[in-house]
C-alpha cells in the first residue's frame, strides 16, 4: 500500500502537475470543492478533473510523441462542457464520473485515479464495450438519446488531441495550403494521414 | 463612403440600379459597368472587402474557441435553428456568412429551408461552385410534356453567354461531348484518385449511357492573364472555400465581378441598403427607381435609374416584387399572371448510396479537392433505352472516394497505444454518391408575404408552402437503386442505399418564382428576362427559372444575367427603355 505522501505526489502528477499538492490532498480526502481549479472552463471539480485526466492519459498516452495530457485534453473537455455543450452532456459526464469512482471503490476501495494503470484499463474496457453497444443500439433512435458518458469522454479526448497543434502536426500530415490536388500517390510519399 | 441618401435627386440618379451583389448581381454590375453605364449596386447587408474581411481564412483548427469552429449548441438553438439544417452551414468558420434566424424569420406551412446570408457578395462566397450548362433536353422539357410554361429560349440563345461567363470566371472540367450536358470553356480538370479511376472504368464499360467525369467547378487550375490581372490565383485545394478565398481561386462576386466593375469607375456599391419597393410610374409605364430602407438607421431614400436589375436571390426578389403594390399592380409588381411567388423549385438530393472499398491501402492523394466526381443525367434522354416509367426528367450524381481520417476512431472500440498509432494512418477507402434530381414546377408550391411576422428591420416576411411530390419520390428510389448498381459493378463492399430527410430549399437552389415564358398570361418575364408588363426591369436570378433541370443552377443565372445586361444596354441605345 502506498503511503499518503506518495499518493499526494501521484495525484498531482495525474493532474498534469497543474494543481497544488494541497488541492490533491483535498481530492484524497474526498473533497469535491474547488470548482474551476486547474480547469479550462471552470465547470468540473478537481476530483472530476482528476478522473478525466487519468482516463485521457489511458486513451491517448504519451509515447515518443505527445499524448492527451501534453496537449491539455482535461482542460479542453472542461471548456467544451462549460461552453459548447448543454446541461444534458454536463450531466452525462458528471454522473458518469461518479459511477467511475463508485466502480473503483468497489474494485479496490480507492477513487479511480488511484487505481493502478491495469485496473483503470480493466474498468475502461468495460465502459468501452458498453458505449459501443449502447451507441450502436441507438443509431436510429429519434430523438437521439443522451450519449454514453465514456463515448463522450473518448470522443472529446480524440477530438481535443487531433485538433491540437501538437496532435495535428506531430502525428499527422498537416498542410493548410497543399497546392494542386494530386489524385494518386503512393501512401509512402505523403507518409501520414491528412490532419484536415 | 459618401452618404448618397443626403444628396439631391440628381446625385441619386444612375443609368442602372442592380439590386443584390450575389452571383447574379455581381455579373449584372460587371457587365453594365463595363458597357459604360453608371451603376448603383444596392446590397441589403454589410460591406465585405475581398481578402481583408475573410477573418477566418488563415485560422488553424486550434485557433477557434472550439475546435474546427464548432458553434456552441445554445447559440445554434438561439440563432440558427433553420440555417443549421444543412448540417454544414453553421460553424464559426463561416457563421458570419449566414443570417440569424431570430433576426430574419420566415414561416413554414411545411418544412422549407431558406439558407442565406446578407452581406456584399451574398451566397457567392459560400456557394458549391459546381458549374454545369443546361441543354435543350432541359429547355424543351416543359413544352414536350405540357408541364408549367415553355421556356422562351433554347440552348442556342444561351450558348455564347455560357462561353462568355465560363471563360471569364474560370471553370475547371472536361469536355465529354454529351448532348445532355453541353461542353464548355474549361481550365484543366482536377485529378481522379485511384478508386474513382477504377469506378469510372467499370461503370463506363458496363453502362454505355453513363459517364463518370470530374466535377466542373469554378476554381482556377490554370488562370488566364485576365484573371491574374484582377488578383486571382491557382486553387491550393484547401477545401475551406466557405471561409472566403484570399487567393481568389474560386469565383465569387467579391473576388471577381465586383472588382472588375469597380475598376471601370462606373460602380457605386452601397451596402446596408434594403430595397423594399420598385417605384412604378403608371403614366410612363416604366419603373423609375427603387425605394430603399437603410439597414442601420431605418431611413427611407429613393434612387432612380433608366434600367433596374433585380438580383436579390429568387425569394428575396420575389418579396420585393410582391411588396411593390400600386394601382397598376395591386397584386405585386409585374404580377398580371398571378404566377409571382408560385412554382418554387429546388433540387432534391440526399438519396444515393455509400460503400466501402477494399484494397488500395498503399495509395493516397495530396490536397483536399474542392469538388468530386460527377455522373451526368442518364435517365429519360429521349431514347427508348433511357425512358423511365415511374418518373419524368432525371438526376445527376455528385460524389467521390476518399480515405477516412482520425474521425473514424471515435466510433471504433479500443484506446491506448493502438488507438494512438491508428491516428497517423489513413483509414479504408469509402465512396459515396448522391443524386441531385429535377423538381417539377407545381403552381401551388408558393411563397407569399406575411404581414404578421416582421423581421429585425420591421419589414414583413415570407411564408413558404412547398413540397415535393410523387415524381420526385419515385425518382429518389431510382437514385438509390442506380447508385447501388454502379457501386456493386465496381466491386465495392457493404454497398448501402440511403434516402435522408430532404425538404425543399435544402439544396439551396430555390428558384422559379417569377418565371420566364412566352405568354404574359402564364409567366412574369419575357425571353430577355424583362418583366412582361414593365420592360425596364430585368430579373435574372433564380426567380427567372421556368424549370429546374437537374444541374446546379448558378452558371445559368450568370449566363442569363450577362445576356440580359447586353440586351438592356442595346435597348437603352435604341431608346427602347
Amino acid at each position: 500500500m502506498l503511503d499518503r505522501r506518495e499518493l499526494l505526489h501521484r495525484a498531482s502528477l495525474l493532474l498534469g502537475g497543474a494543481i497544488s499538492a494541497s488541492a490533491a490532498s483535498g481530492i484524497l480526502a474526498g473533497c469535491v470543492a474547488m470548482p474551476g481549479a486547474a480547469t479550462g472552463g471552470g465547470l468540473l471539480s478537481a476530483e472530476e478533473t482528476a478522473s478525466l485526466t487519468a482516463m485521457a492519459d489511458q486513451i491517448i498516452p504519451k509515447t515518443d510523441t505527445p499524448g492527451a495530457l501534453d496537449v491539455g485534453v482535461p482542460a479542453f473537455i472542461d471548456r467544451m462542457l462549460a461552453g459548447y455543450y448543454q446541461q444534458r452532456e454536463r450531466d452525462v459526464i458528471r454522473s458518469g464520473l461518479q459511477k467511475v469512482n463508485a466502480d473503483a471503490q468497489a474494485l479496490r476501495g480507492v477513487s479511480f485515479p488511484l487505481l493502478t494503470g491495469d485496473e483503470q484499463v480493466e474498468l475502461m474496457k468495460r465502459y468501452d464495450r458498453e458505449q459501443y453497444d449502447y451507441t450502436r443500439a441507438n443509431t436510429s433512435t429519434t430523438p437521439a438519446p443522451p450519449p454514453h458518458f465514456f463515448r463522450l469522454v473518448k470522443e472529446l479526448t480524440i477530438l481535443g488531441f487531433c485538433t491540437s497543434e501538437a496532435g495535428a502536426t506531430r502525428l499527422m500530415y498537416y498542410n493548410p495550403n497543399p497546392g494542386p490536388y494530386r489524385g494518386d500517390l503512393p501512401l509512402s510519399e505523403v507518409g501520414k494521414v491528412s490532419a484536415l | 463612403m459618401q452618404d448618397l441618401s443626403q444628396g439631391t435627386r440628381e446625385a441619386r440618379t444612375f443609368d442602372a440600379i442592380v439590386v443584390g451583389s450575389g452571383i447574379a448581381g455581381g455579373w449584372a454590375a460587371k457587365e453594365l459597368c463595363e458597357k459604360g453605364l453608371k451603376t448603383l449596386v444596392l446590397e441589403r447587408g454589410r460591406k465585405v472587402e475581398h481578402g481583408k474581411d475573410y477573418k477566418t481564412f488563415a485560422m488553424n483548427p486550434w485557433d477557434f474557441r472550439f475546435p474546427n469552429g464548432r458553434t456552441p449548441l445554445d447559440e445554434v438553438e438561439k440563432h440558427y435553428q433553420k440555417q443549421q439544417r444543412t448540417g454544414y452551414t453553421v460553424n464559426d468558420q463561416w457563421n458570419h456568412w449566414f443570417v440569424k434566424d431570430d433576426e430574419h424569420p420566415y414561416t413554414e406551412v411545411s418544412r422549407f429551408d431558406w439558407i442565406r446570408g446578407y452581406h456584399v457578395g451574398g451566397r457567392s462566397i459560400t456557394w458549391g461552385r459546381q458549374s454545369y450548362r443546361w441543354s435543350d433536353l432541359d429547355f424543351e422539357a416543359n413544352a414536350r410534356e405540357g408541364v408549367g410554361a415553355d421556356w422562351p429560349i433554347r440552348y442556342a440563345d444561351l450558348a455564347p453567354w455560357y462561353d462568355h461567363v465560363e471563360r471569364w470566371m474560370g471553370v475547371s472540367g472536361t469536355n465529354e461531348g454529351l448532348p445532355q450536358l453541353p461542353d464548355g470553356v474549361f481550365q484543366p480538370a482536377m485529378e481522379f484518385n485511384v478508386v474513382e479511376k477504377g469506378f469510372k472504368g467499370k461503370v463506363e464499360s458496363k453502362f454505355p449511357e453513363r459517364r463518370v467525369t470530374m466535377g466542373r467547378t469554378a476554381h482556377l487550375t490554370k488562370p488566364t492573364d485576365e484573371q491574374m490581372k484582377i488578383g486571382r490565383g491557382t486553387c491550393q485545394t484547401r477545401n475551406l472555400c466557405m471561409r472566403g478565398c484570399s487567393f481568389g481561386a474560386y469565383f465569387s462576386s467579391n473576388g471577381a465581378t465586383l472588382i472588375a466593375a469597380d475598376h471601370t469607375g462606373n460602380m457605386t456599391l452601397q451596402p446596408d441598403s434594403i430595397v423594399t419597393e420598385v417605384i412604378f410610374d403608371k403614366t410612363a409605364n416604366k419603373a423609375t427607381g427603387v425605394r430603399v430602407q437603410d439597414g442601420i438607421t431605418g431611413k427611407t431614400t429613393e434612387y432612380y435609374a433608366k434600367v433596374i436589375f433585380l438580383n436579390a436571390s429568387a425569394l428575396a426578389t420575389t418579396w420585393i416584387m410582391l411588396h411593390s403594390k400600386s394601382d397598376r399592380f395591386p397584386n405585386g409588381f409585374g404580377n398580371d399572371s398571378d404566377e409571382l411567388g408560385r412554382n418554387v423549385m429546388d433540387h432534391h438530393f440526399l438519396a444515393g448510396a455509400q460503400a466501402e472499398v477494399e484494397g488500395y491501402e498503399d495509395r493516397y492523394y495530396s490536397g483536399r479537392r474542392p469538388t468530386g466526381i460527377y455522373v451526368p443525367r442518364f435517365r429519360n434522354l429521349g431514347t427508348e433505352a433511357t425512358k423511365q416509367k415511374d418518373f419524368t426528367r432525371g438526376y445527376g450524381y455528385q460524389g467521390g472516394a476518399s480515405r477516412t481520417g482520425w474521425q473514424r476512431l471515435v466510433a471504433e472500440m479500443g484506446f491506448g497505444k493502438e488507438l494512438k498509432d491508428e491516428i497517423s494512418e489513413p483509414g479504408n477507402w469509402t465512396m459515396g454518391l448522391t443524386g441531385f434530381g429535377e423538381m417539377l414546377p407545381y403552381r401551388d408550391n408558393r411563397v407569399w408575404i406575411n404581414n404578421d411576422v416582421k423581421d429585425v428591420n420591421g419589414l414583413p416576411t415570407l411564408t413558404m408552402d412547398v413540397t415535393i411530390r410523387q415524381n420526385e419520390l419515385n425518382m429518389r428510389k431510382d437514385m438509390q437503386a442506380s447508385a447501388v448498381e454502379m457501386m456493386e459493378e465496381a466491386g465495392f463492399k457493404n454497398v448501402r442505399p440511403y434516402d435522408r430527410p430532404y425538404a425543399p430549399g435544402l439544396g439551396i437552389h430555390e428558384m422559379g418564382t417569377a418565371r420566364m415564358g412566352r405568354d404574359p398570361k402564364t409567366s412574369v418575364l419575357n425571353a430577355f428576362n424583362q418583366v412582361h408588363a414593365c420592360t425596364n426591369v430585368y430579373v435574372t436570378d433564380g426567380a427567372a427559372m421556368t424549370s429546374a433541370a437537374c444541374v446546379n443552377p448558378s452558371l445559368t443565372y450568370m449566363a442569363l444575367t450577362a445576356r440580359a445586361a447586353d440586351h438592356a444596354v442595346n435597348a437603352l441605345k435604341r431608346g427602347e427603355l
